[in-house]
């Protein structure tokens, strides 16, 4: 329509000039004419009379007519093109009168006068009645269409317009004028919306590299909006000047206190628009801001603020400084004002009197010091403080107070936001309760209030998994479970309902978790956080729980609760403290923790009382659980875990939790009500309910502990039992790490993993990681790594022995592959049997049977015999190898359980784990060991301790291969012994498949190490004929036997001596034990004389296989065994009494009772032969 | 045209729709100078309070707005010189925006980021 009234005004123009150019009369017919339709429509007479009232030349008819022109431009006018017209229509006014070569005239009143007939004038006039010119569409259709119907005169034209001239220049001064003409002017720079620039996405708004850039400048803080005023305000000023500054815009963020950012393209240009300005630190740079870096700084959100109608907030001034007050109205948010509403704080109790103090005009709550309490208004309190007249009610039930507003007891007022604090508001259920009035009651909560209360909960109290409720908005009522939470929206998983399993998003504000009744619950935060308990009421946002402990009823907001994980216990773990700590309540005192309730720990100390403290009146106990040990009322150690009883008062049993000094026992019963199961004793009115072995039988093997130290030469003390000490003490070691790397040294002590060694170069003592320590083999220089005395006794023993061959192969440990690959391919992985041999002889020992370490004891021995005897010559071995055999017994004794682990670990054969079995003393290398040994000559180490499983073991079959030889051995060397032990060998073959035992007819020991392995590759049976090589130890047993009886028990042999031993013969006797309760005579005397062997300890007894009839056996007890003394030379035996006990030698000679053993040159012994005993098998 | 007022924030309101920012006089007076025709606050001191709000964020001393980038993120570029707040906080009454929409327009709030 614009563009046509535009085109078209002129016209009109022409037309209306025209039309009145007729006489005045003719108007008259036609204004009437006109009226009609305006009668048709009221507004329009309305219009029409303001119209006139506002030109104030209603009198005049052409005023009317010209008005109603206005009226028809006005029209245009409310086109959107106004501002484009009206410059139009003022071009058109000034052609207008040029061409018309009208009177000269002031402009503006030529103006005005054109204005009569165009719009722009009648828009001045009509400016108050805006709304309702678009009724006058009417009125211009009859307007236009009778304009052709009247020919006006020029004439009468002029004269009118010079008319109105006048009566304008009489109604409307010039201020007047220009006022309208300003109000124009603003209107049509205001008039148009421009939609376009809101349709882009944001994202297609980055700056681009053809974009200004910006510059960042520091101003003083808090006066950036007048920097950037002044500096818009000079870029303003300067525009049309020489010098414009090319400033394209300024900005600052309220989040940047004192930076400015100039838009512009250059530098040059910020700091000129900066020059003179104040508060602007040029000097301190203009830095350009990144390209990236643009839009954040406009995309930077202040923190939200957002009210919301029944959001909590906090007062932040005056003396309502903290309290609560609920936002009611936003209305105003925009004017930065929020209706609140709190609970008053209004002084009842003034101390002035009320007078003066309505007299000074301070009003009533100008109270000083201390604030009022806050209570809901009363009327009738105030108004007897107050008086009357003070409070003035506004129906229905509000009450207007000192300028305040107070509806049901709350003040009502409009704050500015900035006293209102709306973050961290937190309104606890207490304060929200007191709210809703009556204080500490949660009995009437409203329920909305509380609803509110949590609308500043955001996501962070949502865990997926949690239970929601929907109670907001579109999904309201909606139950789901949540599946991912953002801060600001979460998925559920919808339950029920048409949209079952689908899942939903929905504003994370606008849930809240919900809680089955019964359901076990935790509170997570809040006075009560960390009681747990079980939901016994949920409305709405609050959750009513029976606490687990104190069975009290409470109430908290299901935001702050949390099913509980734990539904048996209800106890939560509080931190640092677990239930069952052991705490110190002082430097005295310790307990153990029953319950945790709360925060607060429930505590039994150690004499029984219960306490009850907070967790910062403890400590935490070091843990010792480890190490805590208490004698019980047998003397045996208990540990934590061990379940005991009482032996007396209630017989309580239960598991040692903690013990405390050795003494206080804490110990738990879940069955126990009292105390929650935990009470407290002393450990000597405990008993084990299940009896235990004793932890060390090593302690109750008085053999064993007198004997260990084995090895000629190296005797040792035994080693301490006690828990810390290591059986790795007295270990010749070799540092193999750190500083001190290469040094050697004894262990001397074992603290936890490390050792304390004593160097040998300097005799210093060091504290060094076991990490860094492998045992030095004094013999071999070899070195095998420290391996945990971990083990039994047994290993414990054998570390320690100098000889050191033992640990390297313990049990299971292949010694020697090629033995070990006789008898058992498999199991004997072991070490490198090179090394074995090379190193220690004891291959055997080793390699053989797990008894392969026994051999260890006896690798002194073994040796011994080895090169002194057999290698030496014939002459020294039995010495020798007795000697060393009498250790080995000793070890045997220790070995009782060795055997076991050995066989156990190599778990080769049955036959051996039997002999382990027999165990614990009996001497497995009597007459065996001999026979071992003596074949070890070659190997050295080898015959020893192979003899010594062998004999053993009869019932192995895999020793038997060692057996074989050993026997052999045995038998051979004795006789042959100076000349060639070697040869010796060969009659074991002819016995037995033992032929193998050849190899031993070799002189390298790998020669006798290969030799049992063809044994092996007779494959187990045959080595039972192994048994036949026990039949080899025959000869010993019949030289023993021969020998007859020894001279019965000598003194200096305990009673139970036969319990050290295995593989010993022994005869059978009246009880040698002193004050026994056994019949004198076994089987009364049945058997007293007859010689046996055993290595089968049964308890005290052992079970003895006849010599003469090995299908013999019988179940003797020790006290009736005394040794088989040596009866010739050659014999092997070993050393039941005496500092080289265990040591096994082969005799020599007798002379005068006492006999002669050498083990290797040089290294003679001289026993009395009530000393020595014979062993049974090699 | 500069403007008046802007020596202290407290003076300035801010278009709820444009986000110009001018004094409540300069609103009632004026209307706004990029939206009055939809606002229509001239003369209505209810409707300036209504449209405008003196809640915002950050000042805009546009100059050039057809050249100025941060005009054109503001989406002020086809707006007036003047001042302008980065942010405002409030919602202008549902008649403006439906105006706005009717007019082919996307009514965006000024307090809030868009991605």
């Amino acid at each position: 329509m614009s563009e046509g009234s535009r085109s078209s005004s002129p016209v009109e123009e022409l037309e209306v000039k025209s039309d009145r150019s007729g006489s005045v009369e003719p108007d008259r017919p036609r204004l009437g004419g006109r009226k009609r339709p305006r009668a048709v429509d009221p507004d329009e007479e309305d219009e029409d009379q303001n119209g006139a009232g506002v030109k104030e030349d209603e009198e005049k008819e052409e005023g009317a007519a010209a008005e109603d022109a206005n009226n028809a431009d006005d029209d245009e006018d409310e086109d959107e093109d106004e501002e484009d017209e009206e410059d139009e229509d003022e071009d058109e006014d000034e052609e207008d009168e040029e061409e018309g070569g009208e009177r000269q005239r002031k402009r503006r009143r030529k103006h005005k006068k054109k204005y009569r007939f165009l719009d722009v004038e009648a828009e001045v006039d009509d400016e108050d009645e805006e709304e309702d010119e678009a009724d006058d569409f009417g009125d211009v259709a009859g307007f236009i269409d009778e304009v052709p119907d009247e020919a006006v005169s020029q004439d009468d034209y002029a004269h009118r317009r010079l008319d109105r001239a006048t009566g304008l220049n009489e109604t409307q001064d010039v201020e007047a004028i220009v006022r309208g003409l300003k109000q124009r002017h603003l209107k049509s720079a205001a008039a148009k919306y421009n939609p376009d620039s809101d349709q882009i996405p944001q994202r297609l708004l980055m700056p681009g590299v053809n974009d200004p850039s910006l510059w960042q400048v520091r101003v003083k803080p808090g006066r950036e909006q007048n920097v950037c005023v002044s500096i818009f305000r000079k870029v303003f000023a300067l525009q049309y000047s020489a010098n414009p500054i090319e400033v394209i815009s300024v900005f600052y963020r309220d989040s940047l206190p004192g930076m400015v950012f100039f838009e512009a393209r250059t530098s040059a240009s910020v700091s000129q628009a900066c020059q003179g300005i104040i508060d602007v630190f040029v000097s301190r740079g203009i830095s350009l801001v990144p390209i990236e870096e643009m839009a954040p700084l406009l995309k930077i959100k202040k923190k939200d603020v957002s009210l919301t109608n029944g959001m909590w907030v906090r007062m932040r001034r005056g003396k309502h400084t903290g309290d609560l007050a609920q936002v009611v109205d936003i209305e105003q948010i925009t004017n930065g004002v929020a209706g609140i509403k709190f609970v008053p704080r209004i002084d009842l109790t003034p101390r002035e009197k009320k007078k003066d103090r309505l007299a000074n005009g301070k009003g009533a709550m100008t109270g000083a010091g201390s604030k009022p309490p806050a209570r809901l208004f009363s009327y009738d309190d105030v108004k007897k403080v107050y008086g009357r007249g003070s409070v003035r009610p506004i129906p229905p039930k509000g009450y207007i107070f000192d300028g305040d507003e107070y509806i049901d007891g709350y003040c009502f007022k409009d704050v500015k936001l900035n006293l209102l604090l709306t973050e961290e508001v937190k309104p606890t259920l207490d304060e929200v309760s007191r709210f809703q009035g009556e204080e500490g009651s949660t009995a009437n909560i409203d329920l909305q209030a509380i609803a509110d209360a949590n609308k500043n909960l955001n996501a962070s109290g949502l865990f997926p998994g949690d239970k929601v409720e929907v109670y907001e908005g579109e999904q309201t009522g909606l139950y789901g479970t949540i599946e991912t939470v953002t801060p600001e929206v979460i998925a559920i998983r919808a339950e029920g309902g048409d949209i079952h399993g689908q899942i939903v998003d929905v504003p994370a504000r606008s849930v809240r978790k919900r809680f089955d009744i019964g359901e076990h619950v935790k509170i997570l935060a809040g006075k009560n956080a960390d009681v747990s308990g079980m939901v016994v009421e949920v409305k709405g946002d609050v959750v009513t729980l029976m606490s687990d402990q104190g069975e009290q009823e409470i109430k908290a907001f299901s935001k702050d609760v949390r099913k509980a994980a734990d539904t048996a216990g209800g106890t939560a773990r509080e931190g640092l403290y677990d239930v069952h700590d052991m705490v110190m309540l002082d430097s005295a005192t310790v307990g153990v923790i029953t319950k945790i309730e709360g925060a607060l720990l429930r505590i039994l100390d150690q004499n029984g009382t219960v306490r009850t403290a907070s967790p910062q009146q403890v400590t935490l106990r070091r843990e010792n659980r480890d190490f805590a040990v208490a004698p019980d009322s047998q003397g045996n150690n208990m540990r934590v875990g061990d379940v005991m009883k009482e032996v007396d008062g209630d017989y309580r049993q239960g598991e040692v939790l903690n013990i405390f000094r050795s003494l206080f026992v804490f110990l738990f019963n879940r069955e126990l009500t009292e105390n929650h199961g935990v009470f407290v004793a002393r450990g000597s009115s405990l008993i084990p309910v299940t009896p235990k072995a004793a932890n060390d039988l090593a302690k109750m093997n008085p053999a064993l502990n007198a004997q260990l130290p084995f090895g000629g030469a190296s005797l040792m003390p035994p080693p301490a039992a006690g828990p810390n000490r290591s059986r790795l003490i007295n270990t010749l070691v070799v540092i193999v790490k750190g500083t001190s790397k290469g040094l050697m040294g004894v262990i001397k002590d074992v603290v936890g993993d490390s050792a304390r060694v004593e160097l040998a170069t300097n005799n210093k003592t060091l504290l060094i990681s076991m990490a860094s320590l492998k045992r030095k083999d004094p013999k071999t220089g070899l070195s095998y790594p420290l391996e945990a005395a971990g083990g039994g006794s047994y290993g414990g023993a054998v570390p320690q022995r100098p000889g050191g061959g033992y640990d390297i192969n313990p049990y299971g440990g292949a010694v020697n592959p090629a033995a070990n690959g006789g008898q058992t391919p498999g199991g004997f992985g072991g070490r490198t049997p090179a090394a074995r041999f090379g190193q220690t002889p004891n291959p055997y020992a080793s390699g053989g049977f797990g008894g392969g370490k026994t051999p260890n004891p006896y690798a002194a021995g073994g040796r011994t015999p080895a090169n002194g005897a057999w290698g030496a010559g014939g002459k020294t071995p039995a010495a020798g190898a007795w000697g060393a055999g009498g250790k080995t017994p000793g070890w045997a004794g220790g070995g009782g359980k060795t055997p076991a682990h050995g066989f156990g670990d190599g778990g080769k054969t049955p036959g051996w784990a039997g002999a382990g079995g027999g165990g614990k003393t009996p001497n497995p290398y009597g007459a065996g060991m001999a026979g071992g040994r003596t074949p070890a000559p070659a190997g050295s180490m080898y015959g020893e301790s192979s003899s010594s499983r062998f004999g053993n073991g009869p019932p192995m079959s895999a020793p038997t291969p060692y057996g074989g030889p050993t026997p052999g051995m045995m038998g051979a060397p004795t006789p042959a012994a100076p000349s060639n032990p070697y040869s010796a060998p060969t009659p074991y073959g002819a016995p037995t498949p033992y032929s193998a035992p050849t190899p031993f007819a070799a002189p390298t020991p790998g020669a006798a190490l290969s030799a049992p392995t063809p044994g092996v590759g007779l494959g187990g049976p045959t080595p039972f004929g192994a048994p036949t090589p026990y039949g080899a130890p025959t000869p010993y047993a019949g030289a023993s036997a021969a020998s007859g009886p020894a001279a019965p028990g000598s003194e200096a042999v305990p009673w139970d001596w036969a319990l050290d031993f295995r593989n010993v013969i022994v005869e059978i006797g009246p009880s040698v034990k002193p004050s026994t309760r056994s019949p004198l005579h076994f089987q009364r005397g049945a058997l007293d004389g007859q010689v046996f062997g055993y290595d089968d300890i049964i308890g005290e007894s052992m079970r003895c296989v006849s010599i003469s009839d090995p299908s013999t056996s019988e179940v003797v007890p020790a006290e009736y065994l005394r040794p088989a003394r040596p009866t010739q030379p050659g014999q092997v035996v070993v050393i039941i009494a005496g500092d080289a006990k265990g040591q096994q030698r082969t005799t020599s000679y007798e002379n005068d009772g006492q006999w002669m053993m050498e083990a290797e040159a040089g290294d003679m012994l001289v026993l009395p032969g009530e000393s020595l005993c014979r062993i049974w098998k090699a | 045209m500069p403007p008046r007022g802007g020596g202290k924030k407290s003076d300035l309101r801010a278009c709820l729709v444009c986000s110009i920012l001018q004094t409540p006089a300069d609103f009632l007076a004026g209307g706004c100078p990029n939206c009055e025709d939809i606002l229509e606050m001239r003369g209505s001191s209810d409707r300036v309070a209504e449209c405008t709000s003196m809640m915002y964020d950050g000042l805009i001393a546009m100059v050039e707005p057809s050249e100025s980038w941060v005009a054109r993120w503001q989406r002020i570029d086809k707006k007036m010189r003047g001042l302008y707040a980065v942010r405002v906080t409030g919602r202008p009454p549902q008649d403006v925006i439906d105006a706005i929409e009717a007019r082919g327009g996307v009514y965006r709030p000024r307090d809030e980021v868009e991605d």
